[in-house]
């Protein structure tokens, strides 16, 4: 890590301030700040903490509407809180404990986790200078090593968006709180992620000192469920190859509402409308999963190395609406 | 693919409440206080440290300990390089491994991933403190007689996963030790003896005695 | 000069098959062991005497020694894989702030082989000041085509799209014999590299006090890198007055860790430059990097067998996927199956600009019994007999004849094996599949007797009680110090915990290196011999004070005395009051092992695993494994199924997960870290067992054999022919990720 100044700010206001001055970076828990400090990929002279804010920004709550969610909170109290224990946010909950291992979700927060830098291991090093880091003009990984890559929805980038609770939150109908010039604003999760995720696109649509809040999420109405699964190489400590985040609403054995988000094979968490939609009307069954698996895959194009993600994306999507609706 | 982590005990989650946010602020500022040729308290303004060396004080093993850091400076190399707590190891140095676990306000950590400065006001716990006083913690025995090592290196953080586990869980299962263990990885491969241990010590077993 | 010898009968084998052998024993060794002897502490299990120190965070491991006003230490690296260091400025570097020392390690002009080839090493306060330092380093390059794939070399045979090797095969009789033979087969295996990974990284704290050099290093050959540290010093005109080197504890080695390396002869300099004492450890990406690696394979067999499964032709062709340098790259074949039929072998090595091999785990053996064993699964399949029985066919080894039928007795092979592969078991959810496998484990490892250095052993009893036992080898966690202790414990009538272990510092008797599986049938019957010796010392003082003959002094249960003797027995304690101030002690001899045919020359060994595949994902899971095996007479039995254990934890990993992943570009390592290069955890362990078989050997006092390497050379093999058996299709490259699997249903598909 190279030298740099430690802000702990008061208030949020504070902190905003603090976080616009150029180069300076905000941090919760610091997994992936660190490690990026570490890699010397960013050297930022200013880390403003929020973790003194941890009486605002952190804890699971009703708020009447539905729960919020601070964004100090860590993913360990996300994957226990008795506030989520219902079907409705099961994949919340399950994407959350699944995320990295016990000891990082012990201290990763909820913001942390949404606004990470994505994790391709040619942006992740100071060894290459790529598109997205800003210092290349190529994109490595299309042309280079991309097993781990995307196969949907990508432009000139092809890093995946390594959000977990990302495509969870985004099946639950969740939005997003931002602290900004003194006002907070609310908005859809879909907005805190880029249209286009281009290589010049942040992970996120954040503008500079602008400070995430809370996640939201609605209070189900009638039989909803939802639920998270991911495929890796192995149970212990992995990264997602692909993973769906699934949501639907049961209505006398019959499909009312229905949303698949698609995880770890797309610069942004991949919502899948016409996939979800197909569902909608249907009762549950293999023919309609498989259906709605093969939608979800739609317009796909993988990499030199990756078309074996088309077929694990399906059998996600396939397997996690299977568990849901049993 | 993976299925979901087994059941957590809600009691763990009600003891962390969130009123931890209020102590950390305000420790902070004692830290300030106590490096105060470093740090510029202004009111309100948020206090800043760094960069450069600077002192704050960390809680460790029960025991207030002032160090020498800079704001770079990592929980995991202010222990083993300012005070010779040198049980936690280095190992990958990204958060991956769990060599360098220990206990932070009672949860187990990263401490390669985090900054000394966060853990200002924190109860700081490593493996020594289950050795202190000529006294072998039971887990300790446990991974001694089921020889739950080899080269040893990963040794420490594993028994530092294993007492959190055993902590908020009492009688955990197999499965839920794999799970909370599964942030620590073994090189001459000691996980099956590992569980072993952990199973012995939650039967009440200390060692080859009972 | 010849050392006079006797010849003595000892009863020799295992089990049932005990028979009366003649060795030839050197005058002046302690009695050898044999299966009819009785044992009090050898076999038991004792707990590992330094499990304490490990487990409550106290060993102090070289990465833990730390001294006031120690710098730290840190080597800058090439970033180019093939080329000549054109420049070379670092004077910016040493004005940085807290940088102490900078030596040179590479010259300008000099060839530069691999990313992560050393240029210059800096010390400095601590590493985040050294890593500023740095980024000030200017090294430019004449860069040259470089190419870091074994089968893009030109010299790399020719694949199809399926991974076949397609070139024809040189003109040979043996093709003559496959092609008439009543069954054969033919196919191309292909392992990837993977490392060492060691937990503790390489490196080593140096201090010099005038021209006396003490280092602390993570090393397996405590005398072979301090010999080869004083050379190098000397060689740059830096020669030490002494060196001295510590080891005593020591987190992994695997294989790596056999040289003092760069890393070593930089941090002496930098300590000598500095005049502080430094210390050096790599990071992670330089462990994966630049300390060395197993060597990727690329394997062509093609046999033929009888219709009754009797192999009768073997004919491969190998390639190994190497460094910048040839050497390191061959693959070995399970030779017990094939000791009586034709055969034909070809290597070679493929170079490419990466890091160079180093041995590891079983050298060139896990790959080739990967490749072999699933090729004899296939060749079954084709004949249409049961693998195991296939195994018993032509197995030459009588230990393994009886161990594949103990396992597939206790594994349940029938029940486990998949009758209609690629179909599910009955019950199961047809999502899964299941599979069953098993495969061999063969390994040398009789040990030496050190050559021109014969290995020693130190014995010393004190008169306050206290026994010490010291050897300047290294325990890397194979347990050395415990089999110490409790050889020592056996001969002396005590309790293994009673004893004191010294290992790992060169002012003790020298030991080998810890590799292959030499360290403790090497040095087992010296430190017997030692504490044999040292008991017929106390046995005089005390048949001096009982009056009784020497010979007629027993030592048993901490008493030591003599039936016949008028006075009674005396404690431990009390018989050594009578030592005086000078304690015994008495240095051991390691005779050279035993003329005359031993019972069997190395050990066996066999694995079971049974997996599941869901075929959705493709991912394998290993539901459970089975270890039989044999290490000479087994002196701690605990230590020594713990490092089968370990074994065929480390053989999951290899066959599912590990690769070295390399950018062809840049000539980098892309996961040379933690987080992406995939070591089998805690959640993904299935249930294992492993049963140790005791065999007398009658080639030393002690019977013993090495144990490190053969556990791991069954493992994969294992595991792969599981997957095998439950897909219907062999998945022949390691490691078995998803994708491969998924493949693989799919061509079995159409």
């Amino acid at each position: 890590m190279k030298p740099f100044t430690y802000v702990l700010p008061h208030t949020l206001a504070e902190a905003h301030t603090a976080a616009k001055k150029a180069g300076a970076v905000l941090k919760g828990a610091g997994i992936d700040l660190v490690d990026r400090l570490k890699e010397r990929i960013e050297a930022p002279p200013e880390v403003v903490n929020l973790l003194p804010l941890k009486n605002d920004l952190a804890g699971i709550a009703d708020d009447g509407g539905g729960l919020r969610i601070g964004a100090l909170t860590t993913l360990r109290q996300i994957a226990e809180a008795a506030a989520l224990q219902g079907p409705a946010f099961g994949a919340v909950r399950i994407a959350a404990g699944l995320t990295a291992t016990p000891l990082v979700r012990n201290r990763a927060t909820l913001g942390g986790n949404l606004l990470q830098l994505a994790r391709c291991w040619y942006l992740r090093s100071a060894a290459f200078g790529c598109l997205h880091g800003g210092k290349g003009p190529t994109c490595l990984a299309m042309t280079g090593e991309n097993r781990y890559h995307s196969i949907l929805g990508w432009h000139d980038c092809v890093r995946v968006h390594p959000s977990n609770l990302a495509p969870a939150l985004l099946a639950c109908g969740a939005e997003y709180t931002t602290f900004f010039d003194g006002k907070q604003e609310r908005r859809p999760l879909a907005a805190l992620f880029p249209d286009e995720p281009t290589a010049q696109k942040a992970e996120h649509t954040l503008r500079d000192g602008e400070i995430l809040v809370a996640i939201h999420l609605p209070k189900p109405s009638g039989d909803v469920r939802s639920t998270y699964q991911e495929t890796r190489e192995k149970d212990s400590f992995d990264w997602a190859t692909t993973a769906a985040a699934v949501q639907v609403t049961l209505q006398d054995g019959t499909i009312t509402d229905a949303s698949i988000v698609l995880g770890a094979v797309s610069p942004v968490p991949r919502p899948r409308a016409e996939a979800a939609k197909s569902l909608i009307g249907k009762k549950p069954g293999d023919a309609a999963f498989l259906k709605a698996a093969e939608m979800a895959v739609a317009g796909a194009s993988p990499l030199s190395q990756n078309a074996y993600k088309l077929s694990l994306c399906k059998a996600i999507v396939r397997a996690a609406l299977t568990e849901v609706t049993r | 693919m993976t299925k979901p982590p087994p059941d957590q005990p809600q009691e763990a989650f009600s003891r962390r409440s969130f009123l931890k946010g209020a102590s950390v602020a305000t420790i902070a500022g004692t830290a300030a206080t106590a490096a105060a040729t470093a740090a510029t308290a202004t009111q309100g303004k948020p206090e800043t440290f760094g960069p450069g060396t600077h002192e704050i004080q960390l809680k460790v093993n029960g025991q207030n300990k002032l160090v020498k850091v800079e704001t770079r400076t990592t929980l995991l190399d202010a222990l083993r390089d300012q005070m010779d707590l040198t049980g936690a190891k280095k190992i990958c140095d990204r958060g991956a491994c769990g060599g360098c676990t220990v206990h932070l306000d009672g949860q187990p950590i990263n401490s390669c991933l985090t900054l000394a400065m966060d853990a200002i006001g924190g109860e700081i716990t490593t493996v020594e403190s289950l050795t202190e006083g000529g006294k072998v913690h039971p887990l300790v025995q446990n991974f001694v007689h089921c020889d739950a090592m080899q080269c040893g290196f990963c040794t420490p953080g594993m028994v530092m996963s294993s007492l959190a586990c055993l902590q908020q869980r009492g009688k955990p299962t197999r499965e839920q030790i794999q799970h909370d263990l599964s942030g620590n990885i073994c090189r001459c491969g000691t996980y099956g003896r590992i569980f072993e241990a952990v199973e012995r010590t939650a039967q009440g077993a200390q060692g080859g005695g009972k | 000069m010849t050392t006079p010898r006797q010849e003595i009968e000892l009863a020799v084998g295992f089990g049932k098959h005990i028979e009366k052998r003649k060795v030839d024993v050197p005058d002046g060794d302690a009695p050898p062991w044999d299966a009819n002897s009785k044992f009090t502490v050898v076999g038991t299990d004792a707990d590992r005497v330094d499990g304490l120190a490990k487990a409550s965070g106290r060993a102090k491991y070289t990465y833990d020694i730390n001294f006031p006003g120690m710098l730290y230490g840190v080597i800058v690296r090439a970033t180019i894989a093939k080329g000549k260091l054109d420049v070379l400025e670092v004077d910016e570097a040493r004005k940085m702030p807290g940088i102490a020392a900078v030596v040179l390690l590479k010259e300008v002009g000099n060839k530069v082989r691999f990313v992560g080839d050393p240029l210059c090493a800096i010390a400095g306060t601590n590493l985040d000041v050294i890593r500023d330092a740095m980024e000030k380093v200017r090294a430019q390059y004449t860069t040259e085509e470089h190419n870091v794939d074994f089968l893009q070399n030109p010299e790399a045979p020719v694949l199809d799209g399926d991974g076949n090797l397609i070139d024809a095969w040189p003109e040979h009789e043996i093709g003559g014999v496959i092609a008439g033979a009543e069954a054969s087969h033919e196919g191309t295996y292909r392992t990837e590299v993977q490392t060492h990974s060691s937990l503790e990284t390489h490196g080593a704290v140096a201090r010099w006090q005038g021209d006396d050099l003490e280092i602390w290093m993570s090393t397996q050959a405590t005398f072979g890198v301090r010999g080869e540290l004083a050379r190098a010093l000397d060689e740059k005109g830096h020669k030490p007055a002494s060196v001295s080197l510590h080891a005593e504890f020591v987190g992994g080695g695997f294989g790596s860790k056999f040289s003092a390396g760069v890393e070593g002869l930089a941090v002496c300099l930098l300590a000598r430059e500095a005049k502080a004492p430094v210390k050096l450890m790599l990071d992670r990406f330089e462990e994966h990097t630049c300390t060395g690696n197993r060597p990727s394979s690329l394997m062509q067999i093609r046999a033929a067998a009888k219709k009754d499964g009797t192999l009768v032709a073997w004919d491969t062709r190998s390639f190994g996927g190497v460094g910048f340098a040839p050497g390191g790259g061959g693959v070995t074949f399970p030779q017990h199956y094939i000791a009586e039929v034709q055969k034909r072998g070809a290597h070679k090595d493929l170079v490419c600009d990466t890091d160079p091999p180093r041995p590891m785990r079983a050298p060139t053996w896990p790959q080739g019994y990967f490749g072999g064993e699933l090729f004899l699964d296939e060749l079954a399949g084709k004949i249409g007999i049961d693998p195991l029985e296939f195994r018993l066919k032509n197995d030459g080894q009588v230990i393994r004849q009886e161990q594949w039928r103990m396992g597939a007795g206790k594994f349940g092979w029938l029940q486990a094996r998949n009758p209609k592969p690629g179909s599910p078991r009955d019950g199961d959810d047809p999502r899964y599949l299941r599979g069953a496998g098993l495969a061999s484990a063969r390994w040398g490892g009789m040990g030496n007797h050190g050559g021109r250095t014969p290995h020693g052993c130190t014995c010393r009893i004190h008169a306050d009680g206290k026994v010490e036992t010291r050897s300047g080898a290294q325990d890397i966690g194979t347990g050395l110090k415990t089999a110490m202790a409790m050889l020592t414990a056996e001969e002396l009538g005590l309790a293994a915990g009673a004893i004191s272990v010294f290992v790992g510092h060169t002012a003790d008797p020298s030991g080998p290196a810890a590799g292959g599986s030499t360290t403790t049938p090497s040095l087992a019957p010296v430190i017997r011999h030692a504490a044999w010796l040292a008991r017929q010392e106390l046995a005089k003082i005390v048949a001096q004070h009982l009056g009784c003959k020497p010979e007629e002094v027993t030592f048993a249960g901490g008493k030591v005395g003599a039936e016949a003797a008028a006075k009674p027995m005396l404690s431990w304690a009390d018989a050594c009051k009578l030592i005086g101030p000078n304690p015994i002690e008495t240095r051991g001899t390691r005779f050279p092992n035993y003329k005359g045919e031993a019972f069997n020359n190395g050990v066996c060994g066999c694995q079971f695993a049974e997996v599941r595949i869901d075929t959705w994902t493709g991912q394998v899971k290993v539901l459970r494994m089975l270890a039989i095996q044999d290490c000479g007479i087994v002196i701690a039995k605990k230590l020594a199924e713990s490092q089968v254990l370990g074994a065929m934890i480390q053989g999951i990993s290899y066959a599912l997960h590990e690769q070295r992943l390399m950018d062809k570009r840049s000539g980098r390592m892309l996961n040379g870290d933690f987080l992406r290069y995939k070591i089998t955890g805690p959640a993904d362990m299935p249930p294992m067992e492993c049963i140790m078989m005791s065999v007398a050997n009658g080639h030393t006092n002690t019977s013993s054999v090495g144990l490190g390497e053969p556990p791991s050379v069954a493992a994969p093999a294992a595991i792969a022919n599981a997957v095998y058996n439950a897909i219907g299709v062999p998945v022949r490259h390691l490691p078995i990720t998803p994708d491969k699997v998924l493949q693989a249903l799919a061509a079995r598909r159409a």
